[in-house]
């Protein structure tokens, strides 16, 4: 089927045809597409600024290290009282070294491009750039530098005014384990004086399964909440096998498409690591469904390059409607989210090279919440795989997603829980 | 003062056009003073309507297209409407203005649907934006496509406007301001086939409401909405907005010895005004009973001066309901004790500022114009300092005679309720 319209507003990456069509026999099934995509290492760490490192004497923007631990979100099912997760801070697993920049609205970022001067100012929201962000895990030999854009959102947490910060990074080297993994990652906390406080999730290909076990980890070492003002959220995102699993496009009143109408379904998620000598991801776990989302996207510039590339993602943006139910499918609450800022990499997956691949990241604020969500402040954020044929081509996804939100009260705060089984 | 003409001088682009003398009277300027003042004035409060979902389509015709998600590309909202009253008094006591703000009877409601657009984006009634994303921490241009204001069954208007969101921090809280200029289109009831302008001014709410001041001024020339009986006064119903003051003003000149000026030219085809003019508290109220909705102006004592320097293209074709000249402001307003004392000034502008020209049956080659705008205000002094909020205009004016009406509010964000006394509280 021809396009409508230019392909860049509708995520298509540059492969984009219906679907592996041409030689059907040999092309690889939907299933077996899925599966590949879902080779990747998906965790969660939690970064609190390390006191005790020195002032290097880089007084212009964020030149900080920062511990990385072990953190674990499980969502537990919804029920009428509400939705809940528990938050589970467990033991340092590596540090996290930050050359990061408030820049100008304008400037275009780039891993070999420094920024001119610019303040944190966190009354406004702000553009920054991780010029440079490191994670070293255990005793150094694994691990991963990066580089990615985002920007701060002055919010209230609790009754603390903060420097909401969120960004998308991309893998830009991997060394030991991750030597040669292609791999993105969302942050979502606070830029303070001393660093970068708050969760990072990633998503990292692994088609060989080197980063990842399908054995126990070590029992998590906990610790305190390292932010009680807040409750985070997590979940994955995937098709249905029904007729929900179609996206359609998107047509103004001009006849033109303007986006791409996808809906996916919300999936209780585990993810874990540790780094009992070296870095080991635990094969992430779906469970249950919990909520429909139902969203629109397009491209955020139009008639850009469709190719997204490390040093040039796609860059793209959009509107999500979350409806949260319990086990009976009665609502029980909806978020409506606005990504602002979304960044795809199209990548090649091993054992279907021709399928339109990509890998993106994305985040931004709660911008409205219903029932059990009324009145809730806070971001979201994820890191994905995903394979996009136009419709009425298949699609295949799975987000790693998570929502932070000020809770001082702990309402959306539940029992800490080994699992989602 | 002295009445000084105003000399003509060439345009800045150095065409040959002469500037034309605004002050010069082709009907006195009494008596266009009087024909600009025959407006119905409608201050009202919208408060968001809890019924109305906030789950509402941007796209009813098509909910199953999810550009249509509300809070995405654009905002569907619905609020009551309440008579609103806003009366400002500078005393020169421990708070220098205090602002008696009652928020009155239930009166209609008012459904709107706004669509962000580019920053480029211009006025093009029944044309949609090219979508841009809600983005609740930067200032955006919004189309409001739709707005139905709705008094009983029988008396509605619907408008076509444009605004602009204006992100602020208050104490480290997030708040988003909300602004917009609109013109009446099409009306029934006492509505049908009348001209007028309405601004609003308030917050964007954590349920995707608008909260906030929304005047509505239309032309009455017959008097039939304007009463000239004394209306009920208002029924406090609820505080209207804590943490927001409202302050109604009357501009006009002093009188006719009072002259516009040129300023220098900032350039781009345009030419300044520098306008003088003095601010007066006023009451601003309306009923809407079986007879049908009635308005009334009570102008009050002298505030100050307020001096407005207007930017504008001096060639652009007069505005018209389809194709309105834009314009842009700058103005200062001082308040003064009785005893003459400033008190505090506020610094704003419109940034957002549309005119449509005027005809005036009573006075055939009368040139006048109304228009409207919003802004940001930028600052101020005295018990004016750290100011934040904005100001809306909704006025018209006369050009030779430059004699002007002008009803303006300055909404300051005013957490701790600084300026305010609540009627009836």
């Amino acid at each position: 089927m021809k396009q409508k319209s230019d392909p860049t507003l509708n995520f298509v990456p540059t492969a984009g045809a219906t679907g592996p069509s041409q030689n059907a026999s040999a092309a690889p099934s939907a299933e077996t597409i899925q599966y590949l995509m879902d080779q990747a290492a998906g965790f969660s760490l939690y970064a609190n600024p390390d006191l005790s490192r020195k002032d290097d004497g880089e007084k212009r923007g964020f030149v900080a290290s920062a511990t990385l631990s072990r953190f674990n979100i499980i969502l537990e099912a919804p029920t009428s009282e509400g939705v809940r997760a528990s938050n589970a801070y467990g033991e340092m697993v590596g540090k996290l070294e930050i050359r990061w920049f408030i820049i100008p609205n304008d400037f275009v970022a780039k891993p070999d491009r420094e920024p001119p001067p610019c303040e944190l100012d966190p009354t406004i929201s702000q553009r920054f750039v991780m010029q440079e962000a490191t994670f070293i895990f255990g005793d150094g030999h694994d691990g991963f530098r990066s580089f990615g854009t985002g920007r701060t959102f002055p919010m209230m947490v609790g009754n603390e005014a903060r420097a909401v910060a969120s960004a998308v990074g991309n893998v830009t080297e991997g060394f030991g384990k991750f030597k040669g993994h292609e791999g993105n990652f969302t942050i979502c906390g606070d830029l303070q004086a001393n660093g970068f406080k708050g969760h990072i999730l990633v998503r990292i290909a692994d088609p060989e399964s080197e980063l990842r076990t399908q054995a126990d980890l070590p029992p998590m070492q906990r610790q305190a909440a390292l932010d009680p003002q807040s409750t985070y959220l997590l979940w994955a995102g995937q098709k249905d096998k029904g007729l929900e699993r179609a996206n359609r496009f998107s047509v103004g009143a001009d006849g033109q498409v303007r986006g791409m109408n996808v809906p996916i379904r919300i999936k209780r998620l585990q993810l874990d690591c540790a780094v009992p000598g070296h870095f080991e991801s635990k094969d992430f776990a779906v469970g249950q469904a919990v909520a429909r989302e139902i969203g629109f996207g397009k491209g955020s510039v139009d008639g850009a390059n469709p190719v997204g590339t490390a040093l040039n993602p796609f860059l793209f943006e959009g509107v999500a409607h979350y409806t949260f139910h319990d086990a009976s499918g009665k609502a029980v609450g909806t978020i409506t989210t606005n990504f602002l800022e979304g960044r795809r990499f199209d990548t090649k997956l091993p054992g279907a090279q021709d399928a339109p691949a990509v890998r993106f990241g994305f985040f931004g604020p709660i911008i409205a919440g219903s029932g059990c969500f009324q009145g809730i402040e806070g971001m979201i954020y994820g890191s994905t795989g995903a394979v996009f044929y136009p419709p009425p081509g298949f699609h295949l996804i799975t987000h790693f997603c998570a929502a932070r939100i000020s809770d001082p009260e702990g309402k959306f705060r539940g029992a800490l829980q080994a699992g989602i089984d | 003062m002295k009445k000084q003409a105003v000399s003509p001088q060439p345009l800045p682009d150095s065409s040959t056009v002469p500037l034309p003398d605004l002050n010069h009277e082709i009907y006195p300027y009494d008596l266009v003073q009087n024909i600009l003042d025959q407006t119905a004035n409608f201050s009202m409060f919208a408060v968001p309507d809890s019924s109305h979902s906030v789950d509402a389509s941007l796209t009813p015709e098509n909910p199953d297209d999810w550009y249509g998600l509300n809070g995405g590309y654009g905002l569907d909202w619905q609020s009551d409407l309440f008579r609103f009253e806003s009366v400002v008094s500078v005393d020169g006591g421990e708070n220098g203005v205090v602002v008696d703000q009652a928020l009155g009877e239930l009166t209609g409601n008012i459904h709107s649907r706004w669509f962000f657009s580019a920053a480029d984006h211009k006025w093009s009634p029944g044309k949609s934006p090219s979508p841009r994303i809600f983005d609740p921490w930067r200032s955006q241009q919004f189309v409001m496509q739709e707005c139905a204001i709705t008094f009983g069954d029988e008396h509605t208007c619907q408008c076509y406007g444009m605004g602009r969101t204006f992100p602020i921090n208050v104490g480290g809280r997030h708040v988003l301001l909300a602004g917009a200029v609109a013109n009446i289109t099409n009306g029934t009831g006492i509505f049908a086939g009348r001209e007028g302008t309405l601004v609003c001014t308030g917050t964007i709410t954590a349920d995707l409401g608008f909260r906030g001041n929304i005047n509505l001024r239309v032309r009455d020339a017959e008097r039939t909405i304007v009463s000239e009986d004394k209306l009920s006064p208002i029924k406090k119903s609820s505080e209207p907005d804590p943490g927001h003051t409202f302050i109604a003003l009357r501009l006009a000149k002093k009188d006719s010895s009072v002259q516009t000026t040129y300023g220098p030219p900032p350039g781009n085809d345009q030419v300044s005004l520098i306008t003088p003019s003095e601010m007066r508290s006023v009451r601003y109220s309306y009923t809407t009973g079986k007879s049908g909705p009635h308005t009334q102006m009570e102008i009050g004592k002298f505030l100050g001066p307020m001096e407005a320097t207007v930017f504008f293209n001096l060639l652009a074709p007069p505005g018209t309901a389809e194709a309105p000249a834009s314009f842009t402001t700058q103005e200062l307003y001082t308040f003064k004790t009785p005893k003459g004392e400033v008190v505090g000034t506020i610094s704003c502008g419109v940034v957002l500022g549309y005119s449509f020209a005027l005809k005036f049956p009573s006075a055939p080659g009368q040139p006048g114009m109304r228009f409207a705008g919003i802004g940001p205000i930028q600052g101020g002094t005295g018990i004016f300092a750290g100011a934040q909020g904005m100001l809306t205009v909704d006025s018209l004016i006369g050009i030779s005679p430059h004699a002007l009406s002008l009803m303006h509010v300055l909404h300051l964000v005013d957490p701790a309720g600084r300026f305010t006394r609540v009627v009836g509280g």
